[in-house]
């Protein structure tokens, strides 16, 4: 059995972010990069399978030179090799390019499972796997909190609003992972050093036979703002019912969150 | 040339399937397309009625007992179908997990551009769409110049207005001819009162100031009508009022909901560690000097038993329970 | 001529058997300690002052005094030992050359048995006194209730007896050398000069051979081994004692790519020297009496560490040296995870131990292990260490941020100054906590009143990851170190100030481990030089407030710093109140060897513990000079309902008592 698991480099959440001097894109000088979150959940996922059941796990990642970074820590957790696709520049990819180059890339690993994060944290784009999938007719389930894998079918929880559902796909098949789906392992010295030693194939646009014509984004970032640096701070006056009120008026209307 | 938009039900249809049809509306109006809707499920029966004021002229409806549940095998199909069917430019539906699944799918079919998870959208000879990004950190405005182009709006962001059309006539449909490779077992909805913690949208969380644990239902009737989590401060669980799987912070839980409510919790780093990237933080403590109001979006100065049930009590009232 | 040849014959045989047992049992001991892996802080050299420590620990019971009562009795048993080495000498030689004297028939040999006499007596009542201290008062120390010390003291105190026996038998009977200088002995013979000649020359055999078998039972001892093998493997341990820093961690070669095994998972990953501690424990107890953990109903109490380490040496060791199997894996099996993860490195064990044994590092060694080797630890752990490494903070506050606290200031930082006096190293704590940039805010104070020229880093700071290196996380540390180490590469200063003693140690005692070596100095002597030098001026508050002071381990028994904070708070006028755990005996806070990040879910809360005792004193207020303290005590006080009692960072004393008269600008101007 053959994993491929598709991970992206992002910024750490934690980070200050800034608009960059263009005021379209986030200035990525200085930021500190990390794998995506949820992507750490899907290569914990590969490996445990490989460790329950035997499999070949491949991670996949698409981006600048420095998603080397990343495929390496997938590769410390215990992922067997890496795959690189290297994309010109090193921002900006639109999901439906970068989802078209994955497809082709993922289909020359030949896999009979794709796990993936259900977003990547930095453009919470939340659409590459389900694109690689249909591209590459899989049935898939996104947000998947409980995955059950036999040689023939992947039986998965998917979470919805207020309730979740399990599903059952023939292999292959595309799951994309939710937090709950497991714990992510802390890689331990001796996998990080012989990490450093597998195998990293390097793919390219040309190599694929691709053109990075489709890589142009068919939409365009017109301005990037930060909403709100600080906290409001906010400390409510008036009579209890008068400050309840206001807060309750607050959270729906100006918030919009209730 | 069309609008349409994509109408989310489960069982009957879902508030944000109204948001949807609203904000497609706008973008009908202002680009002078005609609007569409997509009902897929097991019936739209009476629903259709609940869709006149949006100037829809047609909702086309896929009925089928198979279509009850989201599979991508069946709505993919259909949606990929009608829209070129109906020559759409743009595409909208509900940002749920349902409706990004759906519409990423759909936009990996026609390789097309799709804005996930949208603030607001509006025409401007393109769709242009307000999306945020890096967890809500920055929010970018963005044009879809390609068509369709697709876009999924935030529930509850969305004003829903409706102005005097009438319902939209109903295009009844079938399911597709596709073989269903996903099979759906097993549909749970999720037993009111047991919201995980990391994943709750909104968290009530108790510390010091509740003074004695036998005071946890003054939080705990707040959770329930907000569909909350229960959270603590380490304080309150080493004080053995609550069980430690409660506890935000350092060494507890990391929280990051929509809202964050922290009832009597003064705010210690440790605490900070654990729901200082919660979108919205309200504070409610009697101490005005407490870290936690330097942290906070909205505060309250106060008793908390006095607060509390007066704020559960207006939520009751504005939430129609 | 006493013995008879059979006699002779038979002790030959005895002799010959001893030796023999005695020699395999010694290549064995030796053969366990050599399985141990190489110790890279032992450094060749120095052997001069080793020996000079060593002969001043041993003969003058340095550490062992500590507690007169005990130590006094032991003292008297020590040096009886070497008095009596040359009775045993003589003893035994002599039973095949008649009359044989080490000293010969001189003046040194008639002092001698003058001097032997008196330390039978002596060692007898060190004995009674020791023995009635453990077994009969028994301090709460001492809480295994030891066969082995009952047997150990019966012999001594036998042998004694036997030598005076066998002494005044010889004596009644007139062959007794020098017998005019036996005083004890000649003064008991007068008790058997009513027995009959023919009665009283079987008991001199008796008496003789009672003597020389307490002897060869007392070397028995040392090779089983019984606790007494200390009196040889103790003064080697004090002998070989590591001559780096007590806060200097080994530095693990990272780079290594035939290394195997990181950290201590088996007996025989420890160094040699971490095994010689083992054999050098006299289950003294000292280690427990100001362990935090032990004083806390925590499962980790170091005497019982090491007991259980050392018991596992000799029952498994042998077996692999010998080629018959593996010895089995330490934590988890031999020592409990909840163990290995209480111990809080303040060193307590370690400054009180009279055999030079370090407890600290075996724990943290087999943290290594499971971290580095298994990343099995505590869920917090990770947290913090995952928020360490990518966001360069415990909290995982954005790193973009560091310098918020300062905006107001006017705090210069380097990458725009490139060079000032002191660098003055926030640290996360004062970087990030409320707490913290309070303590921060009062040290900028001060530093502008004394127109100090100083400068921060700013966002160019980050964790130094010191707690991760304690909770066995040894790549995340170093990663942090060489970023560090280039960021202060780029920048002028000559000095560091940190007002942290955990800072402190990481940039004293272990970035010199990495070729990087920097003037660090604590603000609490920062601010006593300020004050000595005139250049910070305050107001000695005629109200003196009762101040009860909390020594950091890290600055108290890591850095020896006991004086200046004292002396500080003294001169803002704060009436300064030891606890009665203080300086040497300081009790920790709870916090240290990263558990700041762990939940304490054993036993009784340390910070509780601490603070209660703190405000016992009856002080107003508590001053400590660490943050990871003064977060521990302030929770401590709200947990003992004791929040009237601040606890007050020493910076934070100083800077309200700051008089604005010797205030300079923030130009420098008065």
């Amino acid at each position: 059995m053959k994993i491929v698991v598709l991970v992206k480099r992002v910024p750490d959440t934690a980070s200050v972010f800034k608009v960059a001097s263009d005021g379209r894109s986030v200035e990525l000088d200085g930021l500190k990069f990390v794998m995506s979150p949820y992507d750490e959940h899907a290569v914990e996922e590969a490996i445990r399978l490989k460790e329950k059941m035997g499999a070949e796990v491949i991670v996949l990642s698409a981006g600048p030179p420095e998603c080397k970074e990343v495929i390496r820590s997938a590769l410390a957790m215990g992922a067997d090799a890496g795959a690189h696709l290297l994309l010109p520049g090193d921002t900006g990819y639109a999901s439906r390019g970068v989802a078209e180059a994955l497809a082709v890339a993922a289909k020359t690993l030949e896999p009979d499972l794709i796990l993936a994060g259900k977003q990547a944290v930095d453009d919470d784009a939340a659409q590459v796997p389900e694109r690689v999938a249909e591209l590459l007719d899989l049935p898939h389930a996104s947000i998947v909190t409980r995955l059950e894998c036999t040689a023939t079918a992947v039986t998965v929880d998917c979470e919805v609003e207020g309730g979740q559902f399990t599903a059952e796909l023939p292999l292959p098949a595309l799951v994309t992972a939710q937090k709950g789906l497991n714990t992510p392992r802390y890689p331990t010295l001796p996998n990080i050093m012989k990490a450093k030693k597998k195998e990293i194939r390097e793919l390219t646009l040309d190599k694929l036979g691709l053109s990075g014509d489709r890589l142009a984004a068919g939409m365009t970032v017109t301005a990037m703002a930060l909403p709100r640096q600080q906290r409001l701070g906010k400390i409510l006056d008036g009579d209890t019912a008068q400050r309840v009120k206001e807060l309750v008026r607050a959270l729906r209307e100006d918030e919009k969150v209730l | 040339m069309s609008i349409l938009a994509i109408l989310e039900q489960r069982g009957g249809l879902k508030p944000c399937a109204y948001e949807t049809l609203s904000a497609a509306a706008t973008i009908a109006k202002a680009s002078g397309m005609p609007l569409r809707a997509l009902y897929i499920g097991a019936g739209l029966g009476e629903d259709a009625q609940s869709l006149a004021g949006f100037g829809a002229a047609t909702v086309y409806a896929y009925e089928d007992p198979e279509l009850t549940h989201f599979t991508p095998d069946a709505y993919v199909p259909i949606v990929v179908g009608l829209a070129r069917e109906l020559d759409a430019k743009v595409i909208l539906g509900s940002a749920t997990s349902v409706g990004k699944a759906l519409c990423a799918s759909v936009a990996g079919r026609l390789g097309v551009e799709l804005a996930q998870d949208c603030t607001a959208v509006a025409w401007d000879s393109a769709l242009a769409a307000t999306k945020p990004l890096y967890a809500g950190k920055v929010v970018a405005e963005m044009r879809l110049d390609a068509t369709p182009a697709m876009a999924t709006l935030r529930p509850n962001v969305v004003r829903v207005e409706r102005n005097e059309t009438p319902p939209p006539s109903v295009v009844q449909r079938g399911k597709p001819e596709v073989t269903l490779r996903t099979i759906i077992r097993d549909v749970v909805s999720a037993a009111a009162g047991t919201v995980e913690l990391t994943e709750a949208k909104i968290v009530v969380s108790g510390g010091r100031g509740l003074g004695d644990p036998k005071h946890w239902p003054v939080l705990q009737s707040l959770c329930d009508t907000l569909g909350a989590a229960l959270g603590a401060s380490r304080a309150a669980v080493d004080a053995g009022w609550i069980a430690h799987p409660h506890q935000v912070g350092q060494t507890g839980k990391v929280v990051s909901p929509d809202v964050y409510i922290a009832c009597g919790i003064s705010g210690a780093i440790q605490h900070q560690a654990g729901m200082r990237t919660a979108r919205l933080i309200v504070a409610i403590n009697k101490d005005p000097d407490a870290p936690i109001f330097k942290i906070c979006d909205y505060g309250i100065v106060g008793d908390l038993f006095e607060i509390v049930p007066a704020l559960n009590e207006e939520f009751r009232r504005v939430l129609g329970k | 001529m006493l013995l008879t040849l059979p006699e002779r014959l038979i002790f030959a045989l005895v002799l010959i058997g001893c030796i023999g047992w005695f020699a395999q049992r010694t290549v064995l001991l030796v053969r366990l300690i050599r399985m141990g892996a190489d110790d890279p802080d032992i450094t060749p050299g120095l052997w001069r002052t080793r020996l000079a420590d060593m002969l001043l620990d041993v003969f003058l019971q340095r550490k062992v005094l500590r507690k007169p009562y005990v130590g006094s009795f032991h003292l008297l048993i020590v040096w009886g030992f070497f008095v009596f080495a040359v009775n045993t000498v003589n003893h035994f030689t002599g039973a095949f050359l008649p009359g044989f004297h080490l000293f010969g028939d001189t003046f040194a040999a008639r002092g001698y048995a003058a001097i032997a006499d008196l330390f039978a007596l002596l060692i007898i009542t060190g004995v009674v006194g020791m023995a009635v201290r453990r077994h009969v008062l028994r301090p709460p120390i001492l809480t295994r209730p030891s066969v082995e010390s009952a047997i150990v003291f019966t012999c001594i105190g036998g042998a004694m007896v036997a030598y005076l026996f066998a002494g005044s038998t010889k004596a009644a009977l007139g062959i007794l050398r020098h017998s005019e200088y036996h005083f004890a002995c000649t003064f008991f013979a007068r008790y058997l000069e009513s027995i009959p000649a023919s009665l009283l020359r079987p008991l001199a055999h008796v008496a003789w051979w009672s003597d020389a078998l307490m002897h060869l039972a007392l070397i028995g001892l040392l090779v089983i081994p019984t606790k007494h093998l200390h009196l040889v493997a103790g003064p080697i341990n004090l002998l070989f004692r590591r001559p780096r820093p007590r806060g200097a961690m080994t530095r693990l070669n990272l780079e290594d790519e035939s290394a195997e095994q990181f950290g201590v998972a088996k007996i025989e990953q420890f160094t040699w020297k971490q095994n010689l501690d083992l054999y050098a424990c006299i289950e003294c107890g000292r280690c427990l009496e100001y362990c935090p953990t032990a004083l806390s109903d925590k499962p980790l109490r170091p005497k019982e560490l090491i007991v259980d380490l050392k018991d596992h040496l000799i029952a498994h060791g042998p077996a692999r040296v010998n080629g018959k199997g593996e010895t089995p894996t330490l934590p988890g099996g031999v020592v409990a995870t909840d163990v290995i993860w209480a111990c809080t490195t303040c060193a307590a064990c370690v400054e009180h131990c009279p055999m030079g044994i370090e407890h600290v590092d075996k724990l943290t060694d087999m943290r290594r292990h499971l971290v580095l080797m298994e990343a099995a630890f505590p869920e917090t752990a990770e947290t913090a260490f995952r928020q360490m490494e990518t966001a360069g903070n415990p909290w995982g506050f954005p790193p973009g941020d560091r310098a918020a606290w300062a905006q107001d200031l006017d705090v210069a930082t380097f990458a725009e100054k490139r060079r000032a006096e002191v660098l003055y190293w926030v640290g996360c704590n004062g970087s990030y906590d409320d707490r913290g940039k309070r303590i921060a805010r009062a040290m900028v104070k001060i530093l502008q009143a004394a127109g100090v020229d100083f400068a921060i880093l700013g966002t160019e700071e980050r964790c130094h990851c010191e707690s991760a290196r304690r909770l066995g996380n040894e790549l995340l540390y170093q990663t942090a170190a060489q970023e560090i180490m280039e960021t202060l590469k780029q920048y002028e200063f000559s000095r560091i100030l940190v007002t942290c003693p955990h800072c402190l140690n990481t940039f004293i005692n272990e970035y010199s481990a990495f070729d990087a070596h920097y003037r660090v100095v604590h603000h609490t002597e920062f601010i006593a030089e300020l004050l000595d030098g005139g250049r910070l001026r305050v107001n000695a508050s005629p109200s003196g407030r009762a101040t009860v002071y909390h020594d950091s381990c890290y600055l108290g028994r890591y850095h020896d710093t006991y004086d200046a904070p004292r002396r500080v708070l003294a001169t803002a006028g704060q009436r300064v109140i030891d606890p009665p755990h203080a300086r040497e005996r300081g009790l920790c806070c709870g916090a240290g060897g990263g558990r700041m990040w762990l939940e304490e879910t054993l036993g009784v809360p340390i910070n509780a513990l601490r603070a209660r005792e703190l405000a016992e004193t009856g002080a107003h207020q508590t001053a400590a000079a660490c943050p990871f303290c003064i977060t521990m005590l302030t929770d401590g006080m709200k947990s003992a309902h004791r929040e009237d009692i601040a606890v007050l960072d020493i910076a934070e004393i100083i800077a309200d008592a700051l008089t604005s008269a010797g205030a300079h600008g923030p130009d420098g101007s008065e």
